[in-house]
C-alpha cells in the first residue's frame, strides 16, 4: 500500500526531499595542499556531507616489495582507497581492507592510468592513496575528483581531468548528484568523463535502471561533469595565482 | 609462473583485423558466443560452458545458523570463488581475478536483491538459512564474468531446500528431510545475466576470448536482467558515448536470449525431478544439450556389453532388487 | 568546534606571567575563509594553462616540458598547470611546484638508504634515488689511493642507512637517476640537527648553499627541498672529515660537543619559519630565511605552529621583498 506523504508533493513539483531541483548540484568545496608539504600533493573534496581525502606520493624509487616484477621502464601506478569506520551509517567492523574496498582502488588506478601521461618517469613509482571520511552519497565519484586534484597539486603530467558525478532517472525526471537518502530508493549511476574531450571513463552502477532510460541519464551525468569541471579548474587556477605571485 | 608474452604479429593482427570486422575463430564483432548450460545430480548444482573454453562450475547450498546483527530479518548470501590453477597456469592468490568475479557476482546478486532474503528467515533474530554459492572456475578462456553469472543464476534457480519451522507448541526448530517434504525453491526478484565486451578505440568485440582480452586494452561489462533493466556496469577504458549504447543494446537483446534458454532449461530439470529417481532415463540428468566427454560415457555404457556375473553381488540382494538395478543399467 | 585552548606551558614561556596558547583547535576550513578575505587582488597570467586545454593545433613546433601530442589530431595539449612559454619551435608549459630534477652542480641533502655493493642508495626526494659511489667519497683518514676490498667491507664503518649528508651532483645517468659526491670539505656526513622538508621549487638557485646565519645556527639549503638546520658550523658531523680543524688544531669529537637549550630554540625556531615560508610558496634563501627569522621574534617558538601565525610572517616576508626588490 502506498501512502501519500509530503514527499509526493514536493515531486509533483520537482523538488526533491532535500529541497534541490533535479538539475541542482550540492554544495562543492575543494582544496589544494591540504597535506603540504608532506605529500607531493594533496586535496580535499567536499560534496554536500560527502568528503573526500587524497594525497599522492611521488614519483619516487619502486619500493622493495614490488621491485622483483619491475620492469624499469616502465611506470608503476599504486592507488589505495579506504573508508573510515565512521564514514557510512553502520560502523565497519574492522579497518582492514575488503572486497568493496579493493575494487574501488583497481578501478581508481585504471582510471589514474588513462589520465596520467604513461611512462613519463620510467623506474618510479607514484602512489594515490584515498580517504572517504564521510559518505552521503557520491563517495565514487568524490574519490575521482579528489585524486583528480591531487595529481594536479603534485605537478604529475596528466592529459586530461577526469571528473565524475552520479545521476539517475527518477520519478520520470533526470536527476544529477544523489544523495545517500536516494541512492536507498532509486539507481544510481557514476558517471566519469575526460573533461576536455568528454570520453566516458568511469561507470558504476548501483541498483536498477531501466535500459532505455540510460541515454538520458548518461546525458544529464555529462552535464553535471562539465559543472563539476570549471569548479576543479577554478580551484587550480586560484592555487596557481597565490603561488605565482610569489615565486619568479 | 612467468608472465605469458604475446608476440607482436598476434597483436597486431587482433587489433587490426578487429578494425576491418575480422576476428579469430571467424565469430563477427558483434556476434556472441554460443553457451551450454547442464545441471548436475545434486540440487542447486549448475555448469555453464561457453563455447570455447570457459567452463565455470556453481553449487548452491544452505544451511541454518544466525542471521547476522544488522539485518536479523534476512537470510545470509555468500559467494565465494575458486580459479583453479590447472585452469590459469599460476599459482593460487598471485591474481586479482577470484576478487573480481566475485565482486562482478556480489553485486549482480547480493547488493541489487535478486535473491529474495527475507523468505530464508526463520526466527527473527535468532535463526535463518545461510545460503552460499562455491563457484568453481574450471577453464578459462576469456569472459568469465559471463559465465559465472549464467552457473550462479542456474544453480539458484534448480536449487532446492528443505522445509524449517518452528514448532508453535514447543517452540524447536523442525526440520525435514528433503525425501519427506515438497522441497522449497529459491524465490529470485528478477534474474541477472552480463555481457563482456573489449574495447579498443571506436571498436566493440562482443565476449572475448583470452587472448582478445589479454591485448585489446579495454573492457566492459553491461548487465542486464529479465525486466530488461540495466543491473550492472563495470568500464575499464575510455569509451563514446554512442558505442556505449550500442553495446546495452546488443546486450540487452543477448542477454534476453540466454535468460530465456536458461528458463527453459530450468523448465526441464523441475518437470524431470517430478520423476521418480529409480524410473528416470538412464545416463547424467544432464538437460539441454550433453557436453561431449560424458556422451562419450553413456555410449560405453552399452546394453550390449556383458553383464558382470550374479555372483559377484552381495547374496543380501533380492531378485526385485536386481531388477530395479537392472533398469538403472548399474548391471 | 571550541577555540583557542590554553594551556599550561612553564618550561616555554620561562616563567612569565602570559598564558600561552599551544593548540589552536580551529577547523582548517575556517582559515581557509580568512585566507580569501586577506588575499591581495590576484592577476591572471594570459598564457596560464591547464591540462587538456590545447596549445596550439598548428603542425611545425616542438613539443618541450609540460606538454604532449594527442594521438587522434596531433595538437599540443598541456599536461601541467603554468604558464605557455615558447622559444622559436619550442613550446612548454613553465609549471609550479612537480618532482625535483636534478642539475650537474645542485647541492643536495639526501638521507642513505642502502648500502650496497661499492656505493650508496641515497633517498634525494627524486624520482629515484641518488647513487653515492665508495669513490665518490673522502675517505676518513683523508688518503688519496684507489678504493680497496677493505674500504668496500668497512662501508657501513663510514656511512650506513638513516645517515644524512650533502653531497653535489656529479652527473645524470641514462635513466635519470643522479651521481653524487662529496669531494669536498663542506659535504659529507651531517649531524646532529634537524631535516625539513619542503617542495624543491621554492629554494632559489643561488651560489652559495650552505650559511651560518648570525643567529648561531647554520642551514643547509638542498636544491632537492630538503634543509637541513644544525647548530654546529657548516653542519658537519664533527669527526667525518680529518681536513677540519678548529682553532687550536685539534679535531672536535661529537662527544665533546654541548649543544645548549638556547641552540635547540634556535634550531626550532628556524624550523618554524622555513615551514611558514613554505606554506606561502615564499622562495626560500639566506636573506628570506633572516627576514621570516626576525619577524617570529614576538612569538614564542610553539607559538609559531598556528597557521593564522605562519600566514602573518608570510605576509612581513612578502612585504619585506617586495620592498627589497622595488629598492633594488
Amino acid at each position: 500500500m502506498a501512502y501519500r506523504t509530503h514527499l509526493d508533493d514536493l515531486w509533483e513539483q520537482q523538488i526533491r526531499p532535500d529541497g534541490r531541483t533535479p538539475h541542482e548540484l550540492r554544495n562543492i568545496t575543494c582544496q589544494m595542499g591540504i597535506f603540504h608539504p608532506q605529500a607531493s600533493g594533496s586535496a580535499s573534496f567536499n560534496i554536500g556531507n560527502t568528503k573526500v581525502m587524497a594525497a599522492v606520493y611521488g614519483p619516487h624509487e619502486v619500493r622493495s616489495s614490488q621491485k622483483k616484477h619491475h620492469n624499469p621502464d616502465k611506470m608503476i601506478i599504486n592507488c589505495e582507497y579506504s573508508s573510515a569506520t565512521f564514514s557510512s551509517n553502520e560502523r565497519k567492523s574492522s579497518t582492514k581492507a575488503d572486497r568493496k574496498s579493493m575494487e574501488i582502488s583497481s578501478n581508481l588506478r585504471s582510471v589514474m592510468e588513462h589520465i596520467i601521461i604513461p611512462d613519463i618517469f620510467p623506474g618510479s613509482q607514484i602512489d594515490v592513496y584515498v580517504e572517504l571520511l564521510q559518505d552521503d552519497g557520491g563517495s565514487y565519484s568524490a574519490c575521482i575528483n579528489a585524486a583528480t586534484l591531487a595529481l594536479v597539486d603534485a605537478g604529475i603530467p596528466i592529459r586530461d581531468y577526469a571528473v565524475a558525478i552520479t545521476a539517475t532517472m527518477s520519478h520520470s525526471v533526470c536527476m544529477v548528484d544523489i544523495n545517500a537518502q536516494e541512492r536507498g530508493q532509486c539507481a544510481e549511476l557514476t558517471i566519469g568523463v575526460l573533461a576536455q574531450s568528454n570520453e566516458i571513463i568511469v561507470l558504476e552502477l548501483a541498483n536498477l535502471l531501466q535500459n532505455f532510460y540510460l541515454k538520458d541519464v548518461l546525458d544529464e551525468g555529462i552535464k553535471g561533469c562539465a559543472a563539476i569541471y570549471k569548479i576543479l579548474e577554478e580551484a587550480v587556477r586560484q592555487k596557481f595565482n597565490k603561488m605565482e605571485q610569489s615565486l619568479v | 609462473m612467468k608472465p605469458k608474452t604475446i608476440a607482436n604479429c598476434t597483436r597486431s593482427l587482433v587489433k587490426g583485423g578487429a578494425k576491418n570486422g575480422i576476428r579469430l575463430g571467424a565469430r563477427g564483432i558483434h556476434e556472441f558466443r554460443t553457451a551450454k548450460i547442464s545441471f548436475g545430480n545434486s540440487v542447486g548444482s549448475c555448469e555453464a560452458v561457453l563455447l570455447p573454453g570457459t567452463r565455470v562450475f556453481a553449487q548452491a547450498s544452505a544451511a541454518i545458523g544466525e542471521p547476522s546483527d544488522s539485518r536479523p530479518g534476512e537470510g545470509a548470501f555468500t559467494i565465494s570463488v575458486w580459479v583453479s590453477p590447472a585452469a590459469t597456469g599460476e599459482m593460487v592468490g598471485s591474481s586479482e581475478k577470484p576478487s573480481a568475479i566475485a565482486r562482478t557476482l556480489e553485486r549482480m546478486f547480493k547488493e541489487n536483491r535478486a535473491v529474495d532474503l527475507e523468505s530464508l528467515c526463520i526466527k527473527f533474530g535468532e535463526l535463518a538459512w545461510i545460503l552460499r554459492v562455491d563457484v568453481h572456475v574450471i577453464e578459462m578462456n576469456g569472459c568469465l564474468q559471463d559465465t559465472a553469472a549464467l552457473a550462479v543464476l542456474g544453480a539458484l534457480l534448480t536449487f532446492q531446500r528443505p522445509q524449517a519451522e518452528i514448532d508453535v507448541n514447543t517452540d524447536e526448530l523442525v526440520v525435514l528431510p528433503l525425501a519427506e517434504c515438497t522441497p522449497v525453491e529459491l524465490h529470485l526478484f528478477h534474474l541477472p545475466a552480463v555481457m563482456s565486451f573489449a574495447l579498443c578505440d571506436e571498436i566493440l568485440l562482443a565476449e572475448p576470448c583470452q587472448e582478445e582480452e589479454d591485448i585489446l586494452p579495454g573492457k566492459l561489462l553491461v548487465g542486464i536482467n529479465d525486466s530488461k533493466e540495466l543491473c550492472h556496469l563495470h568500464l575499464t577504458h575510455p569509451i563514446e558515448q554512442e558505442l556505449l549504447l550500442e553495446a546495452t543494446k546488443l546486450a540487452q537483446a543477448q542477454c534476453l536470449d540466454r535468460l530465456n534458454m536458461l528458463k527453459g532449461l530450468v523448465e526441464e530439470v523441475k518437470t524431470q525431478r517430478e520423476v521418480p529417481i529409480y524410473k528416470r532415463p538412464q545416463g547424467p540428468r544432464a538437460t539441454g544439450t550433453v557436453l561431449s566427454l560424458s556422451a562419450l560415457e553413456t555410449s560405453s555404457r552399452n546394453r550390449s556389453e556383458k553383464k558382470p556375473s550374479i555372483k559377484y553381488l552381495s547374496p543380501l540382494i533380492t531378485a526385485s532388487d536386481i531388477n530395479m538395478l537392472e533398469e538403472l543399467c548399474i548391471l | 568546534m571550541s577555540r583557542n585552548q590554553e594551556g599550561e606551558a612553564p618550561l616555554i614561556s620561562g616563567g612569565s606571567r602570559r598564558q600561552v596558547s599551544l593548540f589552536d583547535l580551529r577547523v582548517r576550513d575556517e582559515f581557509a575563509n580568512d585566507e580569501a578575505k586577506g588575499s591581495a587582488p590576484v592577476s591572471r597570467a594570459a598564457n596560464y594553462v591547464t591540462p587538456g586545454t590545447i596549445v596550439t593545433k598548428e603542425m611545425g613546433f616542438m613539443r618541450g616540458h609540460g606538454t604532449f601530442v594527442n594521438p587522434s589530431d596531433q595538437s599540443l595539449v598541456a599536461s601541467v598547470v603554468g604558464a605557455v612559454e615558447r622559444v622559436n619551435r619550442l613550446v612548454t608549459v613553465r609549471g609550479i611546484g612537480g618532482v625535483y630534477y636534478g642539475e650537474v652542480g645542485d647541492v643536495v641533502v639526501g638521507r642513505i638508504t642502502k648500502v650496497m655493493q661499492k656505493r650508496w642508495k641515497v633517498d634525494i626526494n627524486g624520482r629515484l634515488d641518488g647513487i653515492l659511489l665508495l669513490s665518490s667519497i673522502n675517505l676518513p683518514t683523508g688518503e688519496l689511493r684507489r678504493r680497496s676490498a677493505e674500504d668496500e667491507l668497512g662501508m657501513r664503518e663510514v656511512l650506513k642507512e638513516g645517515d644524512v649528508i650533502s653531497a653535489e651532483i656529479q652527473s645524470v645517468y641514462n635513466d635519470g637517476s643522479l651521481a653524487l659526491h662529496t669531494r669536498s670539505v663542506k659535504y659529507g656526513k651531517l649531524g646532529p640537527g634537524t631535516l625539513v622538508k619542503v617542495p624543491s621549487s621554492i629554494i632559489k638557485r643561488r651560489k652559495n648553499h650552505i650559511h651560518n646565519l648570525p643567529c648561531g645556527v647554520s642551514v643547509i639549503l638542498g636544491n632537492n627541498g630538503y634543509v637541513w638546520i644544525s647548530p654546529l658550523p657548516n653542519g658537519r658531523m664533527p669527526g667525518t672529515n680529518l681536513e677540519e680543524e678548529d682553532a687550536d688544531g685539534k679535531n672536535t669529537v661529537l662527544e665533546e660537543i654541548r649543544i645548549t637549550k638556547a641552540d635547540r630554540m634556535a634550531v626550532a625556531r628556524l624550523k618554524n619559519c622555513i615551514a611558514a615560508l613554505s606554506k606561502s610558496w615564499l622562495p626560500i634563501y639566506d636573506t628570506s630565511l633572516m627576514y621570516a627569522y626576525e619577524a617570529s621574534t614576538k612569538y614564542e617558538c610553539g607559538e609559531l605552529l598556528r597557521p593564522d601565525v605562519m600566514q602573518e610572517i608570510g605576509e612581513l616576508v612578502r612585504q619585506q621583498m617586495a620592498l627589497e626588490g622595488a629598492g633594488s
